[in-house]
């Protein structure tokens, strides 16, 4: 009884049972994993962005989502920069009160804004909206075998579904980015004037003179960054697609998670490098 | 089916709406310089320049008529040059010190001018300055004794 069991598989053999050898296992299987993961990845960004030196691409695709990542994303990205705009302005206000300081507050808002949040909050909004669309729209696609017949049709799919996207998304963040922190801060002095008696010009003039260019630029490079990891593993992760419907749903959850990740920990090195 | 007219208008409203928000964070908030004022340079060398960094505002009677372009160490003195607005002119006794924005603030060049007939051209040096004042050092003066401290004016 006992070995036929055992014969069946060979991790059906007491599967609760964690050895020594089976996490060195497991650990150096998802290493290689990854590796390949990323290794996938780049070769599939390099065949895409080498496209347009070939032929020209199709300028409807991009249009078209530029609308739907750029302007769909407008309202998700006010709504989100007013009221973390509003919260920083509270919370600031509340610990720079204590020093008499509280119109620093203005700058508080605006440099965290600039900075930091405006290009991660975006990034991580249009992820969850417009990154998990794309992986679910080509991942469908590729369920259902329709990139292999546009490859059969002599349309590359490269072309024609990834590189709009990876164009459009990347051309976006930035902006959005800026809507973010402008949407931001006029909540932010909204807040602070009205309701907790700031003065305004006070506001507006500690916040043109705490933000600096370089600031601004910072963050636009990092949403501009942002933009194309979101464009990329979410085409990426779709196209690679197996197994039906629920394959579709596994990439499409699979996308957000690590795009998010990546969102941060790219947050971290780009501030580390560039500031 | 799909509506092309009203996707192209979305795309090219967002472009410009994003665009306008990018122009306004840059230029209003980040000071972005579009066209920069026309200004001509003056150095000025001194013994100590305490906190001051590059694009510190130079400053006259308080107001901000220029910013710091460099600081160089030349023959163990800091070398600053200083872009000044063209519009303001100075005299060849400016003094030029390092004054710091409040306690906690930065430091800023602090030019006093004098009153010579002649003014400073561009590239000409400010031949009085004074150092940063170094607040540990002065608490120490005052706390530990009066060792250096000049003798009692004598009251006739």
């Amino acid at each position: 009884m006992q070995s036929a069991l055992g014969a069946m598989s060979d991790t059906a053999a007491a599967p609760t049972e964690i050895t020594a050898a089976r996490l060195l296992g497991a650990v150096g299987r998802s290493v290689f994993r990854l590796l390949g993961h990323a290794g996938r990845l780049a070769i599939f960004m390099g065949a895409t962005v080498t496209r347009p030196i070939h032929r020209r691409f199709g300028g409807w695709e991009l249009v078209s989502q530029l609308s739907f990542v750029g302007a769909g994303s407008i309202a998700v990205v006010t709504l989100s920069a007013v009221f973390t705009g509003l919260v920083l302005v509270l919370q600031g206000y509340g610990a720079l009160v204590r020093f008499g300081s509280e119109n620093l507050v203005g700058s508080l808002v605006a440099l965290s804004l600039t900075r930091e949040l405006a290009p991660v909050l975006t990034a991580l909004m249009v992820t969850a909206r417009a990154g998990s669309a794309m992986t679910a729209t080509i991942g469908n696609m590729a369920v259902t075998e329709q990139i292999d017949a546009l490859d059969a049709l002599a349309v590359d799919p490269l072309k024609y579904l990834v590189l709009p996207r990876l164009l459009a998304t990347a051309v976006a963040l930035p902006l959005l980015a800026a809507l973010f922190s402008v949407a931001g801060i006029a909540a932010g002095y909204l807040l602070g004037v009205n309701v907790l008696g700031l003065d305004g010009l006070a506001f507006m003039s500690h916040v043109r003179s705490s933000v600096e260019w370089k600031d601004v630029w910072v963050g636009l490079c990092k949403a501009l960054v942002f933009g194309v990891v979101i464009a990329a593993i979410a085409t990426f992760r779709g196209v690679q697609t197996r197994g039906g419907a629920r394959g579709v749903g596994h990439a499409t959850s699979r996308t957000v998670v690590e795009t998010a990740v990546l969102i941060l920990c790219g947050d971290y090195v780009m501030t580390a490098l560039l500031f | 089916m799909f509506d092309y007219k009203k996707a192209e208008i979305a795309a090219g409203a967002f472009l410009l709406l994003g665009l306008a928000a990018l122009a306004y964070l840059s230029v209003s908030i980040g000071g972005l310089e579009i066209r920069p004022h026309a200004s001509y340079h003056l150095l000025a060398r001194f013994s100590n320049v305490g906190d001051l960094k590059l694009r510190a505002p130079v400053k006259v009677a308080g107001v901000t008529i220029g910013s710091v372009e460099a600081i160089k160490l030349v023959d163990y003195f800091a070398e600053v040059e200083l872009a000044v607005d063209r519009r303001v002119r100075l005299p060849t006794d400016t003094i030029a010190s390092i004054a710091t924005a409040g306690l906690l603030g930065e430091s800023h060049v602090s030019l006093s001018p004098g009153a010579a007939d002649q003014n400073l051209a561009a590239g000409e040096r400010i031949t009085h300055t004074e150092p940063a004042l170094n607040i540990a050092d002065l608490l120490s003066r005052y706390a530990f004794g009066n060792a250096n401290q000049a003798p009692p004016k004598e009251h006739p």
